[in-house]
């Protein structure tokens, strides 16, 4: 009995010796439990993402949980998103490409849309076509999608960007430049596109084929997992809402975003005609839910041409840049 | 005794109490003081950022630059606190705004509309209000500007910053810190329960377990050592002990004094007087015999009786005085007490004494005698036996003292009653050995046995020395 109670006063102690160094370890290494913030998004002035301001026009997003960061145009929000200021971004998939190269962990979690005739060259009478940019002043925003895409309109027509005096210009600047005749020609894209061809003559011009211009949704990697519900949440709220974007007459959430856009209605349903709005069963295509995706095959493509236009100063290597589990199950 | 009522866990106990209740103070204090020091450079950006974008908005919009103010304002919409800002011109028409949609429409029109009156103020006076809103959690900036060159159009940059996630945010410092040092408070009272487990309690043990030890007089565990209270506590008690022993030894041999003293007296004065009137009388039986006196045969009879009080005084002084008054005697003494006990209880009593050679000093071989007298005597007396076996032995330096009986069965409970008994304990001490009761195997009487480890001093006849 005395060897029992003295076998178990020595584990005891034991015990004792373990706890304590338990404790301390605890204390020393015991996780800070940061008060969780918004998800701060960063978004331009783009129609296809607009279902996002009116799904927080109807109060369809806490926006406790999602601050939005609104950002005169794209080539800002990607800045936002390089320095960190932001947890995710409405951006273009050539944007995206720039914040690989630079290192940024970033994944592209939905598809807002594919621009069909919303990004263009808009230029004056006297530029009959593309061919006619040799030599020309182009005021394009040189670090955003303009580039891509006045490298390929250059393309087709057999000249290369030292062809033309590529002049940088934010794209809200653009209707000015042109209009006081700074540059002959603009990369624009909407609701500019829209806004200048409000008042001026101009020509449109686009390449065939057509590059990739595409806006996502992406969030930074750090943020998938403290936000998965948000980041869902505001997925679904997009595809909720597509329809009605394109949607004539009264729409909840629309003045809001007229507001935002400078445009009239008829102006917007133009606009947004622009845009191949991506579904949610083409998003899954693009983003891979049941098999390989399409997109990254497509960005792909998109890299190989910007690092052959001098877009991009290296090919970037593989990895998971594409995130399907936030799209919405069917 | 539960481990909640040691000394070892009360003081541990009360030490985390009273840990507990200085780190919920600490904790609310903390609390406040880091809440507040959030809101006080909350409230120091507003005014810096504020001042600086009216500043820049100033510039901006004197020179025409419109499209790097809508930049400005959206990097500013970056801060994380920032919930909403606005510039508003001279009419208070929302000229840029953290909120695209806004841009165009009055103040009194968007959820910032209550700040209408201090926009109005601050653009009246030219001074710039930074405003903590508790109830709100919010902290308002607004900073006037002129955005042209002429003072009479003025217009005002007016932020509203949210600090509910930076006050959030500073609780959970809080609380982190304080679940630090509630971990680390933990750990030390941890230690402080194993500092005083080997400090207080296993001592505390130590003594107890010789306390215990004198009580049941089983080996004595060592005393404690150091210069604490407990070990004076130790040394103290073992220093009673000691002291209570020598006098229980010298009891014991100014008894034995006494008795050998009384017993030579009887057999050298008494026990002789006796023998010289019995020869006296034996003389005067003779000569009234001679003389056909008639008194002869009383003269006879009290020889007699004198020789009968002879043997008796004899008795008597051998009992009181063993023939131990000089070395070597022991086994001859034990032999003859065996031999009286045999005779005088009517039991067969086996008695084997070999001490291996070794003389005992005198008053060792007393305490031996005493011991095995008084055992066989109790066997005898209360146990009621037909056969007794008395042993004494000494092998491998040991000394065996074993006493045997086939009577009723000893009860060992009931062996801390009685003088006698009290007796052969002190007398077991004095030699520094253990005495024990063993059952036997068929449950009758018991085995008796004594066992000393011989050391020099059991061999040197001077005053007996008690063990340490």
């Amino acid at each position: 009995m005395k060897e029992l109670f003295r076998r178990y006063y020595t584990a005891a102690r034991l015990v004792a010796v373990v706890l304590m160094l338990a404790l301390l370890a605890a204390a020393r290494w015991l996780p800070v439990v940061a008060a969780q913030g918004p998800l701060a998004v960063a978004i331009g002035v783009w129609p296809g993402a607009e279902t996002l301001v009116m799904a927080r026009e109807r109060g369809l997003i806490d926006e406790r949980k999602v601050r939005f960061v609104e950002m005169p145009w794209d080539t800002a929000a990607m800045r936002a998103m390089g320095t960190g200021a932001v947890d995710a971004a409405v951006l273009s998939l050539d944007e995206v490409l720039r914040l690989w190269e630079n290192g940024h962990d970033v994944r592209v979690v939905m598809v807002f849309d594919r621009s069909v005739s919303a990004d263009a060259i808009v230029a004056g009478g006297a530029v009959e076509g593309a061919a006619n940019l040799k030599g020309r002043r182009v005021g394009v925003d040189v670090r955003g999608t303009g580039m891509v895409l006045l490298a390929s309109v250059l393309d087709g027509a057999g000249l290369r960007l030292t062809d033309v005096e590529a002049v940088p210009l934010s794209v809200p600047e653009m209707g000015a430049a042109f209009k006081h005749g700074d540059v002959e020609a603009v990369v624009c894209a909407e609701p500019w596109l829209s806004i200048l061809s409000r008042d001026a003559d101009v020509r449109r011009m686009r390449a065939s084929p057509e590059p990739p211009l595409m806006r996502v949704l992406v969030v930074s990697a750090a943020a998938l997992t403290p936000h998965y519900k948000t980041i869902a949440t505001l997925a679904q709220a997009h595809f909720a809402l597509a329809d009605e974007l394109r949607g004539a007459g009264e729409v909840a959430g629309r003045q809001a975003v007229l507001r935002r856009e400078r445009l009239d209605e008829k102006e917007f349903l133009k606009a947004v005609g622009g845009l191949e709005l991506l579904g949610l069963e083409e998003n899954e295509r693009l983003l891979g839910r049941e098999e390989k995706g399409v997109l990254p095959g497509m960005v792909g493509q998109l890299e190989v041409f910007m690092w052959k236009h001098g877009l991009l100063m290296e090919r970037l290597g593989g990895g998971e840049r594409a995130d399907p589990s936030f799209l919405p199950r069917r | 005794m539960k481990w909640w009522s040691s000394i070892q866990s009360r003081v541990t106990l009360l030490v985390l109490g009273f840990g507990l209740a200085a780190l919920v103070v600490t904790a609310v204090r903390n609390d406040a003081w880091l809440r507040e020091r959030r809101w006080r450079r909350a409230v120091a950006e507003a005014d810096d950022r504020g001042t600086l974008l009216a500043g820049m908005m100033q510039h901006y919009f004197r020179n025409k630059m419109n499209r790097a103010a809508e930049l400005q304002m959206s990097y500013a919409a970056t801060a994380d606190e920032l919930d909403q800002g606005v510039v508003l011109d001279e009419r208070s028409v929302i000229v840029l705004s953290t909120r695209l949609d806004w841009v165009g429409m009055r103040l009194e029109d968007v959820p910032l509309a209550d700040e209408s009156e201090r926009a109005e103020r601050v653009r009246a006076s030219m001074n710039s209000e930074v405003v903590r809103d508790d109830g709100r959690r919010a902290v308002v900036a607004v900073h006037p500007f002129f955005p042209r060159f002429d003072p009479g159009v003025r217009a005002v940059v007016l932020l509203r910053y949210d600090v509910t996630q930076v006050l959030d945010s500073a609780r959970s410092e809080a609380l982190r810190e304080s679940a630090g040092q509630a971990f680390v408070l933990l750990a030390l009272c941890v230690l402080l329960w194993l500092v005083l487990d080997f400090a207080v309690t296993q001592r505390v043990r130590s003594v107890v377990a010789y306390a215990q030890a004198v009580a049941e007089e089983r080996a004595e565990p060592p005393v404690l050592t150091g210069d604490d209270d407990l070990a004076m506590v130790s040394r103290e008690f073992a220093g009673v002990v000691k002291k209570v022993r020598e006098t229980d030894v010298r009891l014991l041999e100014d008894r034995e004094s006494e008795r050998r003293r009384i017993g030579a007296d009887l057999h050298d004065d008494v026990c002789q007087r006796v023998v010289a009137a019995q020869l006296k009388s034996g003389v005067l039986e003779a000569t009234l015999a001679r003389e056909s006196h008639p008194q002869s045969s009383l003269a006879r009879s009290v020889a007699g009786d004198l020789e009968k009080a002879a043997g008796i005084v004899r008795g008597f002084a051998r009992g009181l005085a063993p023939m131990l008054v000089e070395r070597g005697r022991l086994a001859e003494t034990v032999y003859d007490m065996a031999e009286t006990l045999g005779e005088t209880f009517m039991v067969r009593c086996d008695c084997e004494c070999d001490l291996g050679g070794k003389d005992l000093a005198v008053w060792a071989d007393t305490h031996v005698y005493r011991i095995t007298q008084e055992l066989a005597v109790n066997a005898a007396k209360h146990a009621r036996p037909t056969r007794m076996r008395i042993s004494v032995k000494i092998e491998d330096e040991r000394l065996r003292i074993e006493v045997e009986n086939d009577g009723e069965a000893f009860e060992p409970g009931r062996a801390r009653a009685g003088m006698g008994l009290e007796m052969i304990r002190q007398r077991v001490r004095a030699l520094g050995g253990r005495l024990e009761y063993l059952p036997r195997a068929d449950r009758t009487g018991c085995l008796a046995r004594c066992e000393v480890k011989l050391e020099a001093r059991h061999f040197v006849d001077e005053k007996p020395q008690p063990e340490a």
